[in-house]
């Protein structure tokens, strides 16, 4: 079933799996070790999606992550999500 | 350390008699007076015995009606000039001191000690547990640590302190020991902070060096404290911040990119690994660069910045009737995804009962999402929505390439568009969401406005968020967004390296996100495992 269940307890405890979410809803999960650097994550999702990694911005929080952080040091727990920004500007009138 | 007064050795030696074992446990050797009045009451004669038991009996009587700390018998006593509590706080206070003392000898290499002992100098008399609420967690844990080991000693100690020690009738002695040093090490037992460094503590040890460096320079809560938009920023301190942010730049850096570096290799470096804006990180020069032209584009991350210590200003002035927050800018972007699931579905598309879970499931991920940013949960220093009257939020209108500044007053339930009155046609689409229900939607005529020519719409929605956050009257004309854009780069640069510099760390007192009720697992291969 593909719905909403309850935490499952088979995969081993230094893996997380993270939600990464893009500004128009697309989501792409990722299985993580606790230790590895985020950086791996952010190169896999825009790999797969296609985007420069300088295009967008990762939000946890609302705060913007870095790539050498790790779930670990952020405290991330089991289906914490990502969310992926394109990165905004705005001047003036087009 | 004085010894006891004359006038209560009699006493002292009849009452440390019987108790030989409990001696070399809790009192010093080498406390040269002690040995000597020990020595003085072994030679004592028997005919003192009668009057020792007489005293220890009804010494005891009193140790058992006194519940907590053994020194209640003290306030029998007429020498002691202080009242009970006076007492048996100061006795701790000495001990306190004592186990300080012993713990910076112990680890004199850990900085928080040395700021925990000034710290702790200075609150002496202050009631324990005002005394150990002002000594930092790592001295607490190494307290808890080194308590096991030493307790009797520094009970030793801080006795002697206090010139009591020998007055005391065992059975009191015991008591006072068997109540007090598990009561300390329970109340001391805390969790580890997530900031491991105080952010108070300097490099040195000694504590006027201490207080000399505060002089100084005066520590900033925020970026912009002690500075408001409607002040003038000394024009020397832009020079400054000028001549930092050209050094290194390249010839033709005016006509770079935005992604493009506009400093010479290596000269972009800041001098440390990089400034910790919480809601953002800036390692390179680049960043400042950028939020200080005047050609360039506000970008996502400035704008969030800046309302980030706008935020943190309403947060820290809590004594101020009128309140607000600042939402990120990414807040749109989950009402628009509320929306256009919860509104635009009205099509005749039949969703089987799997896919309308699904649906389901999805949209109510986001309005969980907006429920905690509303709450307060999901954004630095922000406060919920209940307690405050007006709510700022930076609008990134992407298909027309500008910031807008939505105030919700939720008060008066109106929604003010400020800097909006000329852009309103093309920004309709992006305001029928707000148009639905509850609120009224105003749009302010008479703002000020940019020059049509201008990228500055960025330091307007800020400059114009502080002016409304501080209720000052926006000037209707002449806000000068050049000169702004370089008051909040100076600012931030100068807050910044100052924090880098210091090892200032930002303390979170945000509340924990709570943890969704809604979790998705998705099938086990569409998660994508990183190795």
């Amino acid at each position: 079933m593909s719905g909403v269940t309850q935490e499952d307890d088979k995969k081993p405890a230094d893996h997380i799996n993270l939600k990464v979410k893009s500004q128009d809803g697309n989501e792409v999960f990722f299985r993580i070790k606790r230790s590895t650097q985020l950086k791996k994550l952010m190169n896999a999702y825009c790999d797969r999606q296609s985007i420069d990694l300088n295009a967008i911005a990762f939000l946890f929080d609302g705060r913007r992550l870095r790539p050498d952080q790790t779930p670990d040091e952020l405290e991330m727990d089991e289906g914490d999500e990502i969310d992926a920004m394109l990165h905004q500007t705005g001047g003036s009138l087009a | 350390m004085e010894d006891s007064p004359s006038f209560s050795l009699g006493l002292t030696q009849l009452d440390t008699n019987p108790v030989v074992e409990f001696v070399p446990g809790v009192f010093d050797y080498e406390e040269p007076n002690f040995v000597e009045n020990r020595s003085k009451f072994r030679n004592d004669p028997n005919k003192m015995k009668d009057i020792r038991k007489a005293a220890t009996e009804k010494s005891k009587k009193e140790g058992e009606k006194s519940s907590r700390l053994s020194k209640k018998d003290d306030s029998g006593r007429p020498r002691l000039p202080k009242d009970v509590k006076g007492c048996s706080e100061d006795n701790a206070t000495a001990s306190l001191d004592a186990f300080v003392e012993f713990v910076v000898n112990q680890n004199s290499n850990n900085t928080n000690v040395g700021t925990s002992t000034a710290v702790h100098v200075h609150n002496d008399h202050m009631d324990v547990e005002g005394v150990s609420a002002n000594i930092g967690p790592a001295t607490l844990e190494c307290l808890v640590a080194v308590v096991e080991n030493q307790k009797l000693e520094n009970d030793n100690v801080g006795t002697s302190n206090m010139q009591l020690p020998l007055e005391f009738p065992d059975v009191v002695v015991a008591a006072h020991q068997a109540a007090k040093t598990p009561a300390k090490v329970t109340k001391r037992i805390r969790t580890r902070s997530k900031v491991f460094k105080s952010p108070y503590t300097t490099e040195y040890a000694s504590s006027s060096k201490a207080i000399e460096d505060q002089i100084e320079e005066q520590k900033q809560q925020f970026a912009f404290d002690g500075f408001l938009i409607s002040d003038t920023m000394p024009s020397s301190v832009i020079e400054e911040f000028k001549q930092w942010v050209e050094e290194g730049l390249l010839k033709f850096h005016v006509k770079k990119k935005y992604d493009d570096d506009h400093y010479k290799v290596k000269s972009s470096l800041l001098g440390f690994h990089e400034i910790d804006f919480v809601v953002s990180h800036a390692w390179i020069k680049n960043w400042f660069y950028l939020m200080s032209q005047k050609n360039t584009c506000s970008n996502d991350e400035h704008i969030d910045v800046i309302f980030y210590h706008l935020r943190k200003k309403s947060k820290l002035k809590s004594d101020q009737d009128y309140r607000f927050t600042i939402t990120n800018y990414f807040f749109k972007n989950y009402i628009d995804k509320a929306y256009s699931r919860c509104y635009e579905d009205d099509t005749d598309t039949v969703l089987t009962t799997q896919q309308d879970y699904a649906e389901s499931a999805r949209v109510a991920l986001i309005e969980e999402a907006i429920t905690y940013i509303i709450k307060g949960y999901c954004m630095s220093s922000s406060l919920p929505w209940h307690q405050v009257d007006k709510v700022y939020v930076p609008i990134n209108c992407n298909r027309n390439f500008h910031w807008v500044l939505a105030v919700i007053a939720l008060k008066d339930r109106h929604i003010h568009w400020p800097n909006l009155e000329t852009y309103r046609d093309k920004i309709t689409q992006t305001t029928q969401i707000l148009n639905e229900h509850l609120f009224d939607v105003e749009y302010v005529q008479h703002s000020m406005q940019q020059e049509c020519d201008s990228v500055g719409c960025g330091v307007f929605v800020a400059g114009y968020a502080e002016y409304l956050s501080e209720e000052i009257n926006v000037p209707s004309d002449d806000f000068e967004a050049e000169y702004h854009r370089m008051c909040y780069a100076t600012l931030l640069q100068k807050y910044g390296i100052q924090k880098a510099k210091k090892g200032y760390v930002s303390e979170n007192d945000d509340p924990p996100r709570p943890k969704s009720r809604i979790i998705q697992i998705p099938d086990d291969n569409a998660i994508v495992c990183i190795e």
